[in-house]
């Protein structure tokens, strides 16, 4: 079974994405990678030759066809950041109800009432 | 010999009103600090607790059993004579008479950690069935691929630690993959381990509020989630 090309570029941008996603992901990052989407899909957009071009270059069928993958890869990257971010929220969530738990200790009946005015 | 006030049982519990008084009258009778860690619950766990002179924490919205387990370590390891800390469950099926020998083999052994197992050729299981068995068979194959370690139950409540390693883990998944999560960092930070057989008892309480099987799915999703940054 042979690759084709845009088979090759799609196994090679899912690795990149994963190491992205583990290891590179800052705040910044992820700003700096919307931005470059939005530019692409504003290109794609405004000059619909341009994305058949492209398309065909690597074995797409058409230009719709490339503004939907890249559609589908914003989408995933997307939900990634908005995953992380929650996962973010909730430690912090638990920090604080940690604090009050521990900050606010109740006391049992104990047997020996010694301690009482 | 190391029953004393330097060890600390943690028991974290949501919504056990039904069990939890018969589990601290049982271990009220040994001489140790209890702390239970009310996650939430909107029953009488916490009221009940308080009959009994236990210490009770309590988290205003519940988090989770790795949650609750964190914060009653993190509360047990503030008094500076902890020696030891106790992880126990709120449902009934540990049993209080467990401890000291674990206890005892975390001192003779000098181990920062003892697991307690149910597999183990002294360790018992009462009314298993063999669907929760296999599942738990699988979560122990697991285990070793992902850590190395060769235990016999990965999943078992009850856990002795030494303060100092209570005091290098950091629980952060607040759910059911704590336990996974708990011996991951054993492991890497290479800490001395050790299982001891302890008896587990499953009743039919115990099995309506346990884990529904299909929660070593929802375990290995938080446990890949805990890659994402």
């Amino acid at each position: 079974m042979s690759i084709h090309l845009d088979q090759l570029i799609l196994i090679v941008a899912l690795g990149l994405f994963a190491l992205y996603v583990i290891a590179l992901r800052t705040a910044l990052t992820d700003r700096i990678i919307y931005f470059l989407l939005a530019v692409i899909g504003a290109i794609l957009v405004i000059n619909p030759e341009f994305s058949t071009r492209i398309a065909n270059r690597i074995g797409i069928g058409r230009g719709t066809d490339l503004l939907l993958y890249l559609f589908i890869v914003t989408a995933l990257f997307y939900s990634v950041g908005v995953t992380a971010e929650m996962k973010r929220l909730r430690r912090q969530l638990t920090t604080v109800i940690r604090e009050i738990a521990i900050a606010n200790p109740s006391e049992g009946a104990r047997k020996n009432p010694k301690d009482e005015g | 010999m190391h029953v004393s006030s330097d060890t600390w049982i943690v028991i974290p519990a949501y919504n056990e009103e039904k069990k939890i008084g018969e589990v601290l009258d049982e271990l009220v009778r040994y001489p140790y600090h209890v702390v239970v860690v009310d996650d939430g619950s909107r029953d009488q766990t916490r009221q009940i607790a308080l009959c009994f002179p236990v210490t009770v924490l309590k988290h205003i919205t519940n988090l989770g059993q790795g949650a609750a387990l964190q914060t009653g370590i993190r509360y047990a390891l503030s008094f500076p004579e902890t020696r030891y800390v106790v992880t126990f469950d709120a449902d009934g099926q540990h049993s209080a008479s467990d401890i000291l020998p674990m206890i005892d083999q975390c001192h003779s052994g000098d181990y920062d950690i003892v697991l307690g197992s149910r597999f183990l050729e002294k360790g018992k299981v009462i009314n298993l069935e063999w669907q929760r068995r296999l599942v738990l068979k699988a979560a122990i194959l697991f285990t070793r691929l992902m850590t190395g370690m060769q235990l016999t139950d990965t999943h078992n409540g009850l856990r002795v630690l030494t303060a100092k390693a209570a005091g290098k883990l950091n629980l952060t998944q607040n759910g059911m993959a704590h336990a996974s999560e708990l011996l991951s960092q054993v492991a890497a930070m290479k800490l001395r381990y050790c299982e001891a057989p302890v008896t587990i008892l499953y009743s039919d309480y115990s099995r309506q509020k346990g884990q529904s099987l299909w929660n070593g799915f929802n375990i290995l999703w938080d446990m890949l989630e805990g890659f994402l940054r």
